[in-house]
């Protein structure tokens, strides 16, 4: 079995795949955590956008993923570029949108409290609401996490390099050895993310929960 | 730091001031003139207008009509977050931030205002040991690591952090249990002293207010009735909901037929301590039942009571209860009231245990209103 797994590791340059699909994990995943705070504070400044704008990144989140790739291939051409901004469109949603409640569900009795103190709006925002919001977009992020592992396999299909290119070869051959070498290693790395995440998570709720 | 925009109050001047939202009206041709370094406590039932008149004053609320003036500058020209940088603030239950440390709660503003972390640390010291809270013990906790009589204290030295001249308190003690209430009462009532500031009470328990207050000011249905010194509020009431409130008639018309059974509080059973823990238990227990008074038994017999203040700053906490406990006076339960309030009275002291036929039957905390009537 060690056999199998080192002969489709190396004939398939897994490292290297790895490498990559990590590294198009990582440009996706700063950037949606990036556009997703702002989105989520620019919403929350301007509460009346808030629904409208919701509904929108909702909506791209109900276009098949497949179907997703497809029409941005017009734009971005094949490759990497495409799947990125794919996971960056379907994972700012849960970042924006957790971030937009973390911030708007802070206790009503706190902000009083910070405005009594004397605490601006600003302040507010940056000592009160952001710190106590984190537990709440944590969560977000590990949604996002989530969707951007699936979305960067799918890039495969397009090209894009990363695990979902051996991946491909083992389904188009019908190689299951490399199928399931393959399938297991991405699952576990997702797995190995995920709960990384939830670490950080959960010791966010212990410092900030209320 | 900040320049101040008031050394000290002189006065503030509250005048024809209405609030409405709609039909209802939260506070109605209020006229209220507070004056420079007294205590004034604003007493009523809820919906009274209380909470509202703080809120006015320090600009969470704007009002419809009429003036606020704090030494004689109209507040509505003040910059409200200015304003209340000035105005120490505290509120009953969660008042302090979760996320943050006991020491970062109260440093709050003097970190906004620009202090050295060196200048905060040594005034937060200066503050806990006002309250008997060694420093080092609670400054890197969080709030939910803190009993709630201690959450209320640090609430209120948040307040006076910056020192400043006005304060403002919104029931502050009133989730606390009633014993540990009166002891935060009386701790109050000594610091009151050192800190010197004119302070604007809300409560809706009067005895609260005549204890702690200079003058009451007694609101019903979002309008001022009458204010006034305790005695005159007791003797003079201008109509009977004031009399009521004050319970000068109905509690007190046969005083000289009450026994101390009839005024005194039941003991529960968590108040129990036996005389053979060591101080260092106590603390736990205390904390683990959340009380800061205990009564100490020796078998049955009971012996004086324990102060969790005065535990905590034991030298040495090894030592057994016993040992250490403090003396109090003791009352059969069928002692005449009021020669049992004068021997309170005259002891200075404001507990005492009351037994029967040699058992423990009560605890006596005088009320503030029973106090000035014998």
């Amino acid at each position: 079995m060690i056999e199998t797994i080192v002969r489709v590791w190396q004939s398939q340059f897994l490292f290297s795949r790895t490498i990559e699909h990590l590294y198009m994990f990582s440009v996706a995943m700063f950037f949606s955590v990036l556009i997703g705070l702002i989105i989520g504070v620019i919403i929350y400044l301007n509460p009346k956008s808030a629904n409208p704008v919701l509904n929108i990144l909702n909506a791209t989140e109900t276009i098949p993923t497949l179907a997703l790739l497809v029409i941005l291939l017009p734009f971005f051409g094949i490759g990497m570029p495409p799947t990125i901004v794919a996971s960056i469109i379907y994972s700012i949603l849960p970042v924006s949108r957790n971030t937009y409640t973390g911030l708007t569900s802070v206790n009503k009795q706190l902000i009083e409290i910070s405005r009594a103190l004397g605490l601006s709006e600003r302040e507010i925002l940056f000592k009160v609401r952001f710190p106590m919001a984190l537990p709440l977009i944590a969560g977000g992020v590990r949604i996002a996490l989530v969707f951007t592992m699936a979305i960067v396999t799918l890039g495969g299909l397009i090209a894009a390099g990363g695990l979902g290119a051996p991946l491909q070869t083992g389904i188009n051959l019908f190689r299951t050895d490399i199928i399931i070498v393959v399938g297991l290693w991405t699952g576990i790395l997702a797995v190995i993310l995920d709960l990384g995440a939830a670490v950080i998570e959960k010791s966010l709720k212990m410092r900030y929960g209320r | 730091m900040n320049q101040r925009l008031f050394e000290k109050i002189d006065s503030i001047d509250i005048e024809d001031v209405t609030k409405s939202y709609g039909d209802f009206f939260a506070i109605k041709n209020l006229n209220l003139k507070i004056k420079g370094g007294e205590l004034i406590a604003l007493v009523g039932p809820s919906g009274s207008g209380k909470t509202t008149t703080l809120r006015l004053i320090n600009k969470l609320i704007e009002p419809d009509n009429g003036t606020i003036k704090i030494n004689d500058i109209d507040i509505k020209n003040l910059n409200p977050v200015k304003l209340r940088r000035n105005i120490g603030y505290v509120i009953q239950e969660i008042g302090l931030f979760p996320h943050m440390t006991v020491l970062e709660n109260i440093g709050i503003i003097s970190k906004l205002e620009g202090w050295s972390s060196d200048n905060v640390r040594k005034r937060v010291d200066e503050i806990l040991n006002l309250f008997g809270l060694p420093a080092e013990l609670y400054i890197k906790r969080y709030p939910k690591e803190l009993s709630g009589g201690q959450q209320q204290r640090i609430g209120l030295a948040r307040a006076i952090m910056v020192n400043p001249p006005l304060l403002l308190m919104d029931e502050p003690f009133g989730a606390l249990d009633p014993i540990l209430r009166r002891q935060l009462q009386e701790e109050f009532l000594k610091i009151k002293m050192e800190l010197d500031k004119t302070i604007v009470f809300v409560t809706h328990d009067i005895d609260e207010a005549f204890k702690l207050g200079d003058r009451v000011a007694i609101m019903k249905d979002s309008q001022l009735v009458q204010v006034g010194e305790p005695d005159e509020l007791i003797l003079n009431p201008i109509n009977k909901f004031v009399s009521d409130i004050v319970g000068s008639e109905k509690k007190f018309k046969h005083i000289d037929n009450l026994k101390v059974k009839d005024i005194m509080d039941p003991i529960e059973s968590k108040y129990l301590f036996d005389s053979k823990m060591t101080a260092n238990q106590a603390i736990q227990e205390m904390k683990n039942r959340n009380i800061e008074m205990g009564i100490i038994l020796n078998k049955s017999n009971p012996l004086g009571i324990i102060l969790f203040k005065e535990l905590i700053n034991l030298e040495n906490k090894s030592q057994f209860i016993e040992e250490i406990y403090t003396k109090v006076v003791f009352l059969n339960a069928n002692d005449c009231a009021t020669s049992a309030l004068l021997t309170l009275k005259n002891s200075n002291s404001f507990t005492a245990l009351v037994t029967e036929k040699e058992n423990l039957v009560g605890i006596l905390l005088p009320n503030e209103v029973l106090l000035k009537l014998v």
